[in-house]
């Protein structure tokens, strides 16, 4: 008869193997790519912050011609500033959001 | 190589990158490849898992604001990454949690040691959970990380990664005793 499975008699002792030297050429693959395809994850956020304030401009610059046209409107306004008003108008917990959302986060797609 | 503690290594890799990432390597290379195999099971996968995960770390190690610890951050992208190439192998369509794949790709592989009987049985009891309990195991069992670590990594919470553990343990001694 066959004896229960004990964990402690296998431990973690796996079947899988790997070829000679892989780790060391892992190792040195991933230097050699990471030179090659240097990401610069700090300007692709920026990038991403500037499609959003462009973005939110084109609909506030939209809104802000409206206004313009409206013959009760006295006011002009620049959309850009409107949208950086707005923008810093907004909690520090809510840009955070905002520019968390729009960044490539790379959980997003958990 | 002396293996510094993850606040020196992370200091390491900003001060110089070379040398930080010899020292990352130095430090988790093994241990990286070897959780993501043992998710994604084919060698060939594991190093693309692995390298994918290494390459983000290094791209975005200035990311890191240190909320949680860097070993849970490293985990976590290598976690996503393995699940990621396996839901892009079945095209995005099939659940994780088909235990019929986990076997069919450990008896595919060919760096496998398939004489070592009860390895490969204890590997495919593994394979046959779903992915939480596959984590829960494997982080727990094999990486020895703490409960609130493992539920760092996973997006869970402390109780339910225990539970998840001591529900896979006996699965997985279920499993082995009913095929012995």
């Amino acid at each position: 008869m066959e004896k229960e499975f004990d964990f402690n008699r296998i431990g973690k002792r796996m079947p899988y193997t790997t070829p000679e030297g892989f780790f060391n050429k892992m190792e040195a693959d991933i230097w050699e790519r990471s030179r090659h395809e240097p990401l610069k994850p700090a300007r692709r956020k920026t990038s991403r912050l500037r499609t959003v304030l462009i973005g939110t401009a084109a609909v506030a610059a939209s809104i802000t011609l409206l206004l313009v046209l409206n013959p009760f409107s006295s006011g002009q306004a620049d959309g850009f500033s409107k949208v950086e008003q707005a923008f810093a108008g907004l909690s520090q917990e809510d840009q955070d959001y905002m520019l968390e959302v729009y960044q490539e986060d790379i959980f997003i797609n958990r | 190589m002396a293996t510094l503690n993850d606040s020196e290594l992370v200091a390491a890799l900003k001060e110089d990158t070379e040398r930080g990432f010899r020292l990352l390597m130095a430090k988790y290379k093994e241990a990286v490849y070897w959780h993501v195999r043992r998710l994604v099971v084919s060698h060939e996968d594991a190093q693309d898992a692995a390298q994918e995960t290494f390459i983000r770390v290094l791209l975005s190690f200035r990311q890191f604001k240190g909320e949680s610890s860097f070993a849970v951050w490293i985990y976590r992208i290598a976690t996503n990454e393995a699940l990621r190439l396996l839901k892009r192998r079945r095209g995005g369509r099939v659940s994780l949690d088909d235990p019929e794949a986990g076997t069919n790709r450990l008896m595919a592989d060919e760096y496998v040691d398939y004489s070592d009987l009860e390895a490969v049985k204890l590997q495919k009891a593994i394979l046959s959970l779903p992915t939480k309990q596959q984590l829960a195991f494997n982080l727990r069992y094999y990486d020895e990380l703490g409960y609130d670590e493992i539920a760092a990594i996973t997006g869970s919470t402390a109780a339910n990664v225990k539970a998840n553990y001591h529900i896979a343990k006996e699965k997985i001694t279920k499993y082995i005793n009913s095929t012995t």
